[in-house]
């Protein structure tokens, strides 16, 4: 029985109807978009047949192109072709210096922040490139799917840490996408694996791509896919192999200077001759460099020489994510390839050697990771109501507080099982102190200087007390998608603190904001349509949810009075949900949350023991 | 303070949450997996027992649910891994049991340990920095990493012993234990960690 | 956030690193530990005849707060008394090197290890 009848007649969704979602891998060098249609997840084309998008996008006067079309015009006009924006995502503007592949790019002046490339159509952060590349893929998607979508299971590299997913995150947002999940990249690609061999028991992924390197070791059992360890180099990938032969080609020049737009030229040969090497053991290449014309002969031995270092890298980062996840090689039954950079042999041999086990590179590599995304976004989306499948992740960089001095003291180490929650004490140092400054950092590292900085909170409005005797319990919580929050609660007065959270490399809530209200053209009534649409939606969610709740378990978990009250606030909702002041149904799905908190939580006890049901308490009795 | 006082904060700051209603954390973590109170604790059951409650509470079963059930899932569910993450260490699992006896092992900072027992880690510590002079690393750390293997397995048998008896003093006596396997424990990382480096060599 | 320069030099230039002769008549050794860390720390003093603290070495497996209070205290014991080197309070050494409050218990086990050293030096005379 409906308590209530929540959408318009005519407007109420069917039953059957699918939610549309997609998987969307959002790649160093290429990205896809992939949906489940008819049970089979697949990769979707562009108009042109082709599934990989480059992740290139070029700002002209004219308006932005992203793909392919950027791709083209890449060494003719370097400063406005952004490619590998990946390697920027929540990175700050001290970091770059290190990135000798996008030394190109023209950085705006910024106090140290999140850098911002100087481009003809203005200054851009990475997030809003980024955005670009989710929005071709959003329409890609709503023409060939026909429809609006729900939203979308956005990977990123196993090793990102959490500014990085952060502004992936924040990218999504600015494109306009709801995101179901972030899942790591060997995560979804041991799912479309997976699912596909129907394999029990460790799987480690080798995920080698155009910009990262990630290797995670899971284990699957029963539909539950568990991260037992994940490790790699969030810069590491196919452009430093690149780079390694670039630089050869110019040391047989003579070593002449590199110069912004030349020095793309030359990797871009060398990413040319790396290719052909995996088909060929010889190539020639024909270089016409600073008025320097020469033929160089590559062979794959030299080759293999010259980027030795590099497999070596990732060779030990195998071998330590295995130590963390307390398996032996030969406990390891498969190993799954994933990204372009594992075609190359060197790769494929270095991998077999150190496993002592062939490599699975059935799944194409380019798209088994969206295909995996895809295939979790459906079951995210709820179109699966009797899936068994879950991906447990684990946090992949410790979180950490700078205490004074300098050192990083960690609050959750690595390879913690996430969603994860931890709670720290802090104490006023001064007589009648009433702020604070508390330093988030990530990273192995002991000094603070060598961990990436997070944010900076200052909690505010600690009551003035002797020094010492303030208590202050700062509480991070890292949820499925690896993404921390953190709030605080001075404890002898119970005065909950203000914190003010500036993301180190990041985007402040309002900056979003206001780039969202840019990115439209009249920007207010806009917003305000959105806006209003946005707090429906959740405002039906929430009521759907109850309904749902209250037909389900109602008789059994609330008295008569409960479920009066329950249903009195929910039509309350229910006639602000139909007027037009999305503050007032912010408000309103708020108060409903708060008052039905309680019913919500009896649910999960309830689920709980009957999850449990099997183990009676007498199984337990007598072991004990 | 430590990552382990850290975490067993985390049990009372998941009961303050400020956060509306708290989910229902009187039970221990044995209890709430349905599991034996016991050190002996098969491993196996601990896994599956995991496995079927994140398929009930993980975040994911909520995705398409409103804000409001996402959010106690990740509660339900961090309050899961940590009891899955302590139980499953012998380490932590010991001090668990003491502390649901009352005897606080997580936090503790000023406590007498046996003069012999310091000066044993002393050498073993200095062995360890030793190694890199050595002329074969390799046999010096699989050495020190079979003492550290043999210490940890004569200690938790002690503790379980003790841990049975139940008295006041068999009690302090397994804390007793706790402790040095605290330092063994700690010794067996930094094994790992030069093992590490040295290979990165 | 007040800044401890000190933390950093004591950790990344410990003074007085080193062992001492134990069976030696004026040498005092002090071992400690902390648990919830594993931390290890060692304090020997030479003691002259006159009473007067003359030497001190130490050497500490642990975080870098232990090691930089380690470190202070041998600098700060040479010269000292005896009794002087057993007033030594822990505050005192946390307040010098700007400890945070979840670091405080590293000068504890520094304190500690300076009482256990001058016990030990006086235990051997004693027995004598
Ligand atoms: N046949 C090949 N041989 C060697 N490398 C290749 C080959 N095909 C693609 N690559 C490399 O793979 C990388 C791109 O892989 P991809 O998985 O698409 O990266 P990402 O996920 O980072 O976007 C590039 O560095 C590219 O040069
Ligand atoms: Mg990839």
């Amino acid at each position: 029985m409906a308590l209530l009848q929540i959408a318009e007649p005519g407007q109420s969704p069917e039953p059957h109807q699918r939610k549309l979602a997609v998987g969307i891998d959002l790649g160093t060098t290429n990205s896809l978009v992939a949906s489940v249609r008819s049970g089979e997840a697949a990769t979707l084309p562009d108009e042109g047949g082709s599934h990989l998008l480059p992740s290139v996008v070029r700002y002209t006067d004219q308006g932005v192109v992203v793909g392919q079309a950027a791709l083209a015009q890449a060494a003719v006009d370097p400063f406005n072709t952004i490619m590998s924006v990946k390697r920027l995502m929540g990175r700050g503007a001290v970091d770059l210096k290190g990135l000798q592949g996008e030394a190109v790019y023209r950085f705006a002046d910024t106090d140290g922040g999140m850098p911002y490339l100087q481009t003809v159509a203005g200054d851009k952060s990475p997030v809003e490139i980024s955005a670009e590349i989710l929005k071709t893929l959003k329409a890609r998607a709503r023409a060939s799917l026909e429809g609006e979508l729900e939203g979308a299971v956005i990977t990123v590299p196993a090793y990102f840490d959490d500014a990085q997913r952060q502004a992936t995150k924040d990218a999504a947002q600015l494109a306009g996408i709801k995101v179901l999940r972030l899942l790591n990249e060997p995560t979804a690609a041991a799912v479309a694996y997976g699912l596909d061999q129907g394999a029990e028991g460790v799987i480690a992924v080798y995920d080698l791509g155009g910009g990262t390197f990630d290797i995670s070791v899971l284990r699957l059992n029963k539909g539950v896919f568990e991260v037992l360890s994940t490790g790699g180099d969030s810069a590491l990938g196919g452009d430093d192999f690149d780079l390694a032969l670039a630089q050869w080609f110019l040391q047989q020049l003579g070593g002449a200077e590199v110069i912004a737009g030349e020095s793309r030229y030359l990797t871009e040969k060398a990413r040319w001759t790396k290719e052909r090497l995996t088909e060929n053991a010889t190539v020639v290449v024909d270089l016409d460099h600073a008025g320097q014309k020469v033929s160089l002969e590559v062979t794959r031995e030299l080759f293999d020489g010259l980027v030795e270092t590099l497999v070596n890298k990732t060779v030990r980062a195998c071998r330590r994510a295995l130590k963390d996840a307390g398996v032996s090689t030969d406990e390891v039954l498969e190993v799954v390839m994933v990204g372009g950079s594992t075609r190359m042999p060197v790769i494929r041999a270095r991998v077999e050697q150190f496993f002592e086990r062939q490599p699975h590179i059935d799944i194409d590599p380019d798209r088994v990771v969206a295909v995996g995304a895809a295939i979790q976004a459906d079951v995210l989306a709820g179109n699966k109501p009797d899936s068994e499948m879950l991906l447990l992740d684990v946090l992949p960089l410790s979180l950490g507080l700078e205490t004074m001095g300098g050192l990083a003291e960690k609050v959750i180490h690595r390879n913690t099982s996430i969603p994860v929650a931890r709670a720290q004490e802090f104490t006023t140092y001064q007589d009648g102190q009433t702020a604070m400054m508390v330093h988030v950092v990530q990273g192995e590292r002991e000094l603070v200087d060598d961990c990436r900085s997070l944010a900076q909170f200052v909690l505010r409005g600690i009551p003035p007390m002797a020094a010492g005797a303030a208590k202050i319990r700062v509480a991070f919580q890292v949820d499925a998608d690896g993404l921390l929050s953190v709030s605080a609660k001075e404890l002898s007065t119970g005065i909950e603190s203000e914190i003010q959270v500036k993301p180190s490399y990041g985007l402040a809530d309002n900056e979003i904001a206001e780039m969202l209200k840019a990115s439209y053209s009249c920007a207010e009534g806009d917003m305000a349509a959105r806006n209003l649409r946005e707090q429906q939606v959740e405002a039906d969610r929430l009521l759907h949810s109850l309904e749902q709740a209250i037909s389900a378990d109602g008789k059994q978990l609330l008295s008569e009075g409960e479920l009066i009250h329950l249903q009195e606030q929910m039509v309350i909702l229910f006639s602000l949900r139909n007027g037009t002041d999305s503050a007032l149904i912010e408000q309103g799905v708020k108060v409903l949350a708060q008052v039905s908190d309680f019913f919500a939580a009896r649910r999960m006890d309830l689920s709980i023991k009957n999850a449990l049901k099997g183990h009676s308490i007498d199984e337990i009795e007598g072991n004990s | 303070m430590s990552a382990d006082a850290a975490k067993a904060l985390t049990f009372e700051f998941l009961s303050s949450l400020s956060a509306g209603y708290m989910m229902d954390i009187t039970q221990n973590y044995f209890e709430f997996l349905a599991l034996p109170v016991t050190y002996q604790l098969d491993l196996q059951s601990l896994s599956e027992r995991n496995r079927e409650l994140q398929k009930t509470l993980h975040p994911d079963r909520f995705a398409h649910l409103s804000d409001r059930e996402r959010r106690l899932s990740v509660q339900y569910t961090a309050y899961l891994n940590e009891a899955v993450s302590t139980l499953k260490s012998p380490l932590t699992r010991a001090q668990y049991l003491l502390k649901m006896e009352g005897i606080d092992t997580f936090s503790e900072t000023q406590v007498q340990l046996e003069p012999m027992f310091l000066m044993q880690q002393m050498e073993l510590r200095e062995g360890l920095e030793s190694v890199r002079e050595a002329s074969d690393p390799d046999a010096v750390l699989l050495a020190l990493q079979a003492t550290v293997d043999g210490e940890m397995k004569a200690l938790r048998s002690q503790f379980d012993g003790f841990y049975q008896q139940s008295t006041p003093t068999s009690l302090d006596a397994a804390a007793v234990c706790v402790r040095k396997m605290q330092f063994i424990d700690k010794l067996g990382r930094e094994i790992e960690a030069l093992e590490d480096q040295l290979f990165d060599e | 956030m007040a800044y401890s320069e000190q933390v950093i030099d004591h950790y990344e230039n410990p003074r007085n690193v080193g062992k001492m002769n134990d069976s030696d008549d004026n040498v005092g050794t002090g071992m400690v530990g902390a648990p919830a860390c594993g931390d290890v720390m060692r304090l020997q003093i030479k003691v002259s005849d006159e009473g007067i603290i003359e030497d001190a070495k130490f050497k500490t497996y642990g975080c870098g707060s232990a090691i930089a209070s380690s470190s202070l205290v041998t600098e700060w014991v040479k010269g000292m008394s005896l009794d002087e080197a057993q007033e030594l309070k822990n505050t005192t050494i946390a307040e010098e090197l700007a400890l945070p409050p979840v670091k405080i218990h590293c000068s504890v086990l520094a304190e500690d290890a300076i009482k256990a050293a001058v016990a030990d030096y006086k235990d051997k005379r004693a027995k004598k």
